[in-house]
């Protein structure tokens, strides 16, 4: 009688369970990873209100066309929240001082701060947003579009843009291919510090980057 | 009575020693490489391949050059309110590869100019293999090779400009990490090992996958990829090499705009190699994955597969009027789709802002199909009339005419004043490049580099005809 199994299919059979296996790791990968993504911070600062409405006040009386109202960059800040930018680019964020004439939609997530500067009261609105494009993953920047007369989150790359107000694309790939709103940051305003800050880990930004809003 | 001995030359010993040297060779693979040194001029079209070797060995030097003075480290960028020391090294270094380091601006444009030629030699040395009809019948493994070394060329530029970490390499990393990570099944594994986690990890991967991994790949695909003969003519090599350093002096490249995490980004072009992708991706409604990676893979693939459907025996251009039609309408989409990359949604306009960046899909593929249409349609008419003239001339038994340009034969005088203004050039080239090597005009000293390898060239190849003359 000869052996149970031939050594040919001994080692026909061994080599196809080894496969099999490699195979079955490889899918189960992204658990293999997961330690190497870095742990979230609990508060961060991003902005202060403060400065941002100086900023924005600032603008408003400008009458050079680099620096004036059209000219968001001047009175937003970038800050890269829940990760350090040593993690990953694709966490940059963008708080902007949302411009007074701006509408509002159902869709908007807008902080408002009421603080006095130098004696005066101002109704202070900010707006946070991961600026990671849905479309190829550029990183957009905060702008004005003077054919639509909105104000706008526009990438350089391949002409997405984006609501200020609710972050809802509304113009290039993003909204002809009918892709997912930017993810919102979700900012508190700190009284002690004057700081807005983004809390709660991963569960302050309600999306992922480069792919848009969960909900 | 002895024979009157030769008077011992100082360099004798040193002959003797080449001498044993090139003898001893023999058991080495050396004298089995058939490369041919042709001693007449022959047109440079046939040897483009191995003018893609000597741009890739200039790359070579200038890019070990660049090594020790390039920094691989993204650095620390966590302060984001104010623009730290340490943020974006990789890009500093750059800047002071060009303003600062001692021939650093010369090597640098060497490298890009290098860069931009091989792409493009090794572009006109496959089309014109494949007007020739050498891709076919035994030709078969130096085709495929050639197309994976073509696409993993580009791949190694793609590296290459990322690694500046300026505003365009930056986007230019997100759209292609996204495009890998669009991949079915492979994309998000393949995203991580190529991109890695954050940028000081990107930027470690991409400086080994641009000075080593890559290179290595291409040297090994190049072992197949080479034919058992090969022709190197140094006039013509020398000129491609003049040629690279004359463009290095005269459009300098820049360093662009540093990625910093704080600050906005802004519009820029890829590199005109990646333009027709860039263009096929601004275009209104269609999918990125399908525009970035699937439309240019077919369109590699139809290049792959050519010999497998091309089955006729004939290579002549006018036995193959079907495949020399189809390589002119490929040229004409590469040519039309190159140049969309580069302008508005309205082509006539200059590109400004965000808003002309989407390309009109009706406009875009109306033109690319008229372009082609007409190339292709044009081409294979012309390609028939010609084989039907050739067909009734033979039944004819009329011989087929055949224009010969006449040589034009230099006389002696000429061939000696020709000789005599090359060398008084040359010198004061030379006198010139020492003169502004020491003002530091480094790209005018480049230009000058490249006009003495010109005139280098013309001075052999003038050389070589005038002893034609008898």
């Amino acid at each position: 009688m000869g052996p149970l199994i031939s050594r040919r299919a001994f080692v026909i059979g061994a080599l196809g369970a080894s496969v099999l296996l490699t195979v079955g790791s490889l899918a189960e990968s992204p658990n293999i990873l997961a330690p190497l993504i870095p742990p979230s911070e609990d508060t961060v600062a991003v902005g202060n209100a403060a400065t941002l409405e100086t900023a924005y006040q600032t603008a408003l009386a400008s009458k050079n066309p680099s620096n004036d109202l059209y000219v968001p960059a001047g009175y937003s800040d970038f800050f890269y929240f829940p990760y350090p930018v040593s993690a990953s680019p694709y966490y940059k964020d963008v708080i902007v001082r949302l411009p007074d004439p701006v509408p509002l939609t159902s869709e908007s997530q807008v902080l408002t701060v009421p603080q006095t500067i130098n004696g005066t009261l101002y109704n202070s609105k900010f707006v946070a947003y991961n600026t990671t494009c849905v479309h190829l993953q550029c990183l957009v920047n905060p702008g004005y579009d003077p054919v639509s007369g909105e104000f706008r989150l526009q990438c350089p790359c391949h002409g997405s843009q984006y609501r200020l107000s609710d972050g809802v694309p509304v113009a290039g790939p993003a909204f002809d291919l009918g892709l997912k709103p930017l993810p919102q940051i979700t900012i508190k305003y700190d009284p002690v510090s004057g700081n807005i800050v983004a809390t709660n880990g991963q569960n302050g930004i309600n999306g992922v980057p480069g792919v848009g809003r969960t909900h | 009575m002895a024979a009157p001995t030769k008077k011992q030359g100082v360099l004798d010993p040193i002959i003797a020693l080449l001498r044993w040297i090139w003898n001893e060779l023999e058991r080495t693979i050396i004298p089995a490489i058939k490369l041919v040194f042709p001693s007449r001029f022959i047109s440079p079209l046939g040897f483009l391949g191995m003018l893609t070797v000597v741009v890739f060995v200039i790359l070579g030097v200038t890019g070990a050059l660049l090594l020790f003075h390039y920094t691989p480290i993204f650095g620390d960028c966590s302060n984001v309110t104010s623009t730290p020391a340490a943020c974006n090294q990789a890009f500093q270094s750059v800047q002071s590869i060009n303003n600062q380091v001692n021939w650093g601006s010369i090597i640098r444009n060497i490298h890009y100019q290098a860069s931009n030629a091989m792409v493009l030699l090794a572009v006109m040395h496959m089309f014109y293999q494949y007007f020739a009809g050498r891709y076919k019948l035994r030709y078969e493994i130096l085709w495929v090779t050639g197309i994976i070394l073509g696409v993993v060329t580009i791949i190694e530029a793609y590296t290459g400009y990322d690694l500046i970490f300026n505003i365009r390499g930056q986007l230019a990393i997100n759209i292609g990490r996204t495009l890998t990570l669009d991949t079915p099944i492979l994309g998000a594994n393949l995203a991580q090992i190529i991109f890695g986690f954050g940028f000081n990890d990107l930027t470690i991967r991409f400086y080994a996958f641009h000075v080593f991994i890559i290179p290595i790949i291409m040297l090994a695909i190049m072992s197949v990829h080479l034919p058992r003969n090969l022709v190197l003519d140094i006039p013509v090599a020398s000129a491609i090499t003049g040629i690279i350093l004359i463009l290095g002096g005269l459009f300098p490249v820049e360093v662009g705009v540093a990625y910093i995490p704080s600050l906005p980004t802004q519009i820029t072009f890829p590199e005109w190699y990646f333009t027709s992708l860039y263009a096929f991706i601004r275009v209104k409604g269609l999918d990125p994955f399908i525009a970035g990676a699937i439309i240019p893979t077919i369109f590699v693939l139809i290049f792959l597969l050519v010999p497998f459907f091309d089955r006729g025996r004939k290579i002549a251009m006018v036995d193959r009027p079907f495949w020399v039609a189809l390589g002119v309408a490929a040229l004409g989409q590469i040519a039309i789709v190159t140049v969309w990359g580069f302008r508005a949604s309205n082509p006539f306009l200059a590109l400004l802002n965000e808003n002309q960046l989407v390309v009109d899909p009706i406009l875009f593929g109306g033109s690319l199909l008229i372009a082609s249409a007409l190339a292709y349609g044009f081409v294979y008419a012309f390609v028939r009339w010609r084989r039907a003239k050739l067909e009734a001339l033979r039944t004819a038994k009329k011989p087929v005419p055949y224009r010969r340009v006449p040589p034009y034969i230099l006389s002696k005088s000429e061939v000696f004043s020709l000789l005599t203004g090359l060398l008084i050039l040359q010198g004061f080239l030379d006198f010139s490049i020492f003169r502004s090597l020491i003002d530091s005009l480094q790209n005018f000293a480049l230009l000058e580099i490249g006009m003495v390898f010109v005139a280098f060239a013309a001075t052999v190849h003038i050389y070589r005809v005038a002893n034609k003359i008898k």
